[in-house]
């Protein structure tokens, strides 16, 4: 399945995202998941409606996993994956802060109340995997299946992680993103200072084929390292990642557009540095559009940049690159033109 | 335990089942809290508080050993008698 841009580790069939409406591009059609919201939090009667649970289940479960069972019920609408056999079907989750939004009021509970009014349900709500289980147990999927919690880059890793398990052949199709819920008092005041928080999920549809299916895109490439915090050291860092990745999309020469997914202000001058370096055609910073989903930011620039070569002529190669506290993540995805995909399903 | 109490502990023990989110058409004595209903080992302890709040109890019940409809309201009726006896 190679294609003229090299050889890809997993291919992406669909994508869903529920986000905020600043998201620049999406899925051109009825699952697109764009929803009416207001600064940075998404229409509560739109993701409900999209996770397909009644108020017993709802009940359980922290926002961060309703977000993630509607991205990821999205995403399979979009694939069209009636074929794909849900026992072995993965899921690979990124997420940064866990289930505030059930574990705040249960706090207070706690404090005022006593443990008898804490809800049995916060054991199984927090914790930053509760978005892969919901989505396992929901959507029956079967497979191999880990959540990431590296920070901003856990949602980008995720990707590339489940791209990478493809390719190594751990499963043949993989559910991978990320979910975040940090609209919260305790959150938002753990992060005051910064560019506002927002919330969202998106999750990718990746595998090998699908019968009579032609693939968007593809993950080419994906890198993870620790990251010093010394702004000329992550300069480096982002310039290793274009010249190794500007390899792995093979010889022909062609520009790229770089996504840097950071919330440290002085990374913005790594998109001046890196726009000047030959072959990039334009640097974008994810939290111009996506607001600061933390974890989710890099998954949502993923969804929005299938979208636009979905939806439009512009097949330009990109490099996103998420930038955390201690870690950094890059993956490099790519439109699949039409000659390619003609290669894919056989 | 009366005839009438017996058939009002049932249907308090339907309400609290409803209450908890149990959505079977039918709700029977017979019914088990697992196979039938669906209800797991956490909602135990969630229809515990209801419980509690309901029947105007002292401390929470232990309810995880409870199998089936019959048992809920036999326990819950022993439990209100018990408590009005401390």
């Amino acid at each position: 399945m190679d294609t003229h841009l090299g050889n890809p580790l997993a291919f992406v069939f669909g994508a869903g995202m529920v986000a905020p409406n600043s998201v620049p591009a999406v899925w051109p059609d009825d699952h697109s998941g764009r929803t009416e919201t207001a600064e940075g939090r998404i229409d509560d009667r739109t993701l409900i409606a999209g996770v397909e649970l009644g108020p017993r289940e709802l009940k359980k479960m922290d926002r961060m996993a309703v977000l993630a069972l509607s991205a990821a019920r999205r995403a399979w609408l979009n694939a069209r994956c009636e074929e794909v056999d849900r026992s072995t079907c993965g899921i690979m989750s990124g997420n940064a802060v866990a289930g505030w939004t059930f574990t705040e009021p249960q706090l207070r509970k706690l404090y005022s109340s006593g443990v008898d009014e804490v809800s049995p349900y916060l054991a199984s709500a927090w914790f930053p995997a509760a978005a892969q289980g919901q989505i396992s147990i929901h959507m029956k999927l079967r497979g191999y299946a880990k959540t990431i919690a590296t920070d901003r880059c856990a949602g980008t890793q995720a990707v590339g992680l489940a791209a990478e398990a493809i390719s190594a052949g751990r499963g043949q199709h993989f559910l991978a993103g990320a979910a975040e819920a940090p609209l919260t008092p305790f959150i938002e005041g753990a992060f005051a200072g910064r560019t506002a928080l927002a919330e969202g999920a998106a999750y990718l549809m990746l595998g090998t084929a699908l019968p009579d299916r032609t693939p968007i895109a593809g993950i080419f490439a994906h890198a993870t390292t620790v990251i010093p915090e010394r702004p000329e050291e992550r300069l480096a860092y982002c310039l290793q990642f274009l010249e190794q990745f500007k390899q792995d999309l093979g010889e022909t020469p062609m520009q790229v557009d770089i996504l840097i997914d950071s919330a440290v202000p002085q990374d913005r001058a790594l998109m001046t540095a890196m726009q000047a370096r030959p072959g990039v055609r334009r640097a974008w910073w994810v939290g111009d559009y996506v607001g600061d989903a933390l974890a989710a930011s890099g998954p949502i620039a993923v969804a929005a940049l299938c979208g636009r070569y979905a939806a439009t002529p512009d097949s330009t190669p990109a490099i996103l690159i998420s930038l955390g506290t201690d870690f950094a993540t890059a993956i490099a995805v790519a439109a699949v033109l039409e000659k390619e995909a003609s290669h894919v399903s056989h | 335990m009366s005839l009438t109490d017996a058939e009002n502990f049932q249907e308090a023990t339907v309400r609290m089942l409803r209450s908890l989110g149990c959505e079977a058409p039918t709700i029977a004595p017979v019914h088990h809290l697992s196979v039938d209903l669906g209800i797991d080992s956490t909602e135990l302890i969630e229809l515990a508080t209801i419980a509690r709040d309901e029947l105007g109890l002292r401390i929470k019940p232990d309810l995880r050993h409870m199998e089936t409809v019959s048992d809920l309201a036999a326990e819950l009726a022993r439990l209100v008698e018990s408590d009005r006896r401390a």
